[in-house]
């Protein structure tokens, strides 16, 4: 079979997806020595939150959904060894990228700092969330073609699914559970606000917004753990503990993962506590899922010891293959991840949450999440995927181990660092968090320490641009048979593989969560504000 | 096709004793997270989280605050009065709240345009809820100890956000 057509979307994604992450980690670095007093690199305000939303859209939006479009249709179409629809994947990618130069556009002109939670009534300009229409209206074209392709597969052969292909259709699904949130906000309040000059109710907005932004977090994380799955046996040369608790594990994601998003409006009036707690104990819900996965993933590392003969109770820790980078980086992934987690039970418990909201510890929190988990794991990933699909080597093997530790090292300062101060209650998003003198000194102190951190994270990224970007234009050519790299299962389908099944649960959990919040919000009746420039 | 295939396989008999101990440790572990997150506003309801809306008018609302604050700012605000704050691009309608320890006090607070967060940071303090326009939050708070406290804007409310502060002064 050929797959020319479904590696040149992944290519094109793929190398879009770096660029991004090259520019929006500038705008990283830059933010943390403007927020650090006394450096020579000091942005004003408005490029500040200029800087600091194309950092947010670019990082968190458009880097995380390119490289996982590029590596969806190469997952599904060489572990299913299907052909994807050639018009519906060409116009899925131009659409998105339209959307995204729009945005990005908008951004970089200055008229639209309004981060990327983009709360009304602050207004950016209509191009802003123009652009962000068509990029979701794109990327659900990318999930139908992926789905289309899915069935006909499914139709075809009635097996089980294999788990990478899983991993892949789980995150669709949580990505075309989320977005209409989004989409609503933007369709019905902010291009009316920013054409026409429309009022917007806020409480209404973020609810929206946060019904897509908590899921978000997942959409990025189950690549990621998909990643997982799939490298960690191959790397040490066994097979999975079992791939029956990952599916149950990736069911968890598709029940649980929407209908948290109120954990993040613990704060907010007009919302009963009643469904602020629900919201709060169905969060504490995703965590068994998480719970699941590093179980079968430390299970398979031990597993792979016990199989080359080892005895001792914690000797397999010591034998993995930590100078291998992908492995490396997948393990320092884990690792953080399960800080992460923690620290997310802590900003989920409801009363807890007024502790850290709105400080740096959230920042600090899901930099161990999306900017690593998620990050590391696609950057280390790159390394197999540029042979795999580019058919280039890569030029330095050396950098390739030393990046990882970089990022490590750098993310555990940047997050430490910022962790604690938002315990002394230092503000996100704050150009100058001097406030005048009142700043206690600790602010300044950790601040200081963070920027180490973000400059050893600097120094990582750009060893992984510079690595991946030569290997992809100047390396040696491989032949590699990226099919070779997944293995032929066959299986009789279980009620695990029923996706629809699954999908309906869904959504009751979602109405059942959602409808009370909205009945309140609506029947309290809405109190429009009128739309402002930042 | 049948949405549940039969027969239905007993694809759960295949977990192995590790995995079903692993299993209930994790929805343990959720069941205790919730439970004490639970009990811990039912133990002592001063901790539940403020979530009572009022509706709003922001040019009544403006009055109002302006009101309280030629009153007491600078001056001690007594005990059973309530205290009305309203918050604007870039600053609180009052500069210096002067209370009293370890007494309940009301707080009303609004903004006149774009959202805003209320962060109150001190003496081991830090707490934070979102100011949004629209609504009036209504909700109660006792500080424990005397000393200067510093309330700043922790939502980006426009490029003057970082210069948003106001002071809390709470006397024996």
């Amino acid at each position: 079979m050929n797959f020319k057509l479904e590696d040149r979307f992944s290519k094109i994604a793929i190398v879009f997806a770096f660029t991004v992450l090259a520019i929006g980690g500038m705008f990283g670095l830059l933010q943390l020595l403007t927020r650090t007093p006394y450096s020579p690199i000091q942005l004003s305000p408005d490029q500040y939150y200029l800087s600091l939303t194309a950092h947010g859209v670019l990082l968190a939006i458009v880097w995380t959904a390119f490289f996982i479009m590029g590596l969806a249709v190469f997952v599904i179409s060489r572990e299913l060894n299907i052909n994807l629809n050639k018009y519906l994947l060409q116009g899925s990618l131009i659409l998105s990228i339209v959307g995204v130069i729009m945005t990005t556009a908008a951004i970089l002109s200055g008229t639209s700092n309004v981060l990327y939670t983009f709360y009304p009534p602050m207004n950016a300009s209509a191009l802003f969330y123009l652009g962000l229409t068509i990029l979701i209206l794109g990327t659900w074209i990318f999930a139908a073609t992926i789905f289309l392709a899915f069935i006909r597969w499914k139709k075809a052969t009635k097996s089980a699914i294999p788990i990478a292909t899983f991993g892949v259709l789980t995150t669709l699904i949580i990505w075309l559970e989320a977005t209409p949130g989004v989409a609503i906000e933007v369709i019905k309040d902010l291009i009316p606000m920013s054409l026409f000059n429309t009022p917007v109710d806020v409480l209404e907005a973020r609810t929206y917004f946060w019904y897509f932004g908590h899921p978000l977090v997942y959409f990025w994380l189950l690549p990621a753990i998909t990643l997982w799955y799939f490298f960690i046996p191959r790397l040490l040369n066994t097979k999975l503990y079992s791939e029956r608790l990952p599916k149950v594990a990736f069911i968890l994601f598709i029940l649980f993962s929407t209908p948290v998003g109120i954990h993040h409006q613990f704060v907010d009036p007009g919302i009963a506590n009643q469904y602020k707690f629900l919201q709060s104990v169905l969060t504490y819900l995703v965590t068994i899922p998480s719970f699941l996965t590093a179980f079968t993933l430390l299970a398979t590392m031990e597993k792979s010891y016990r199989e080359r003969g080892g005895k001792s109770l914690f000797g397999w820790i010591k034998e993995l293959p930590w100078r291998d980078s992908v492995f490396a980086g997948i393990a320092f992934s884990m690792i953080l991840f399960a800080f992460g987690g923690i620290g997310g039970i802590i900003n989920a418990s409801y009363t807890l949450n007024a502790l850290v909201h709105n400080t740096t510890w959230i920042v600090g929190h899901f930099h161990l999440t999306v900017a690593t988990a998620v990050t590391l794991t696609f950057m280390v990933s790159s390394y197999v995927l540029i042979p795999a699909i580019f058919n280039k080597a890569i030029i330095f093997k050396k950098l390739t181990v030393l990046q990882p530790y970089l990022w490590f090292i750098g993310m555990t300062i940047f997050s430490t660092a910022f962790h604690i101060a938002g315990l002394y209650g230092m503000p996100r998003r704050t150009a100058d968090i001097l406030y005048g003198g009142l700043a206690p000194s600790i602010w300044i102190e950790l601040a200081q320490i963070a920027a180490i951190g973000g400059v050893i994270l600097w120094v990582s990224g750009v060893i992984f641009i510079f690595n991946s970007g030569t290997s992809i234009l100047k390396g040696a050519h491989v032949a590699m048979d990226a099919g070779s790299l997944f293995e032929k299962v066959n299986e009789k389908e279980t009620i695990l593989d029923r996706i629809s099944v699954w999908v309906i649960l869904a959504i009751i959990i979602i109405i059942l969560a959602y409808v009370f919040p909205f009945l309140q919000i609506y029947s309290r009746g809405l109190s429009p504000a009128p739309p402002l420039p930042p | 096709m049948p949405l549940i295939p039969k027969p239905v396989e007993e694809w759960y008999k295949e977990f192995s004793k590790q995995e079903k101990i692993w299993i209930a440790i994790a929805l343990a572990v959720a069941i205790i997270l919730a439970a004490t997150t639970l009990s811990w506003p039912l133990i002592d309801p001063k901790h539940e989280v403020p979530s009572s809306a009022r509706e709003f008018n922001p040019t009544a609302y403006k009055e109002i605050a302006n009101n309280f604050s030629s009153i007491y700012n600078g001056k001690l605000v007594p005990p059973n009065t309530d205290i009305y704050i309203a918050a604007q691009q870039y600053f609180w309608s009052i500069s210096t709240l002067v209370l009293k320890k370890g007494v309940d006090y009301r707080f009303h607070l609004g903004s006149l345009d774009v959202i805003h967060g209320f962060t109150i940071v001190g003496n081991g303090t830090v707490y934070s809820i979102m100011v949004m326009p629209g609504m009036e939050y209504v909700f109660t708070m006792n500080f424990k100890n005397a000393g200067t406290y510093y309330v700043i804007c922790s939502e980006y409310c426009g490029y003057g956000h970082g210069s948003m502060r106001m002071v809390i002064e709470v006397v024996a």
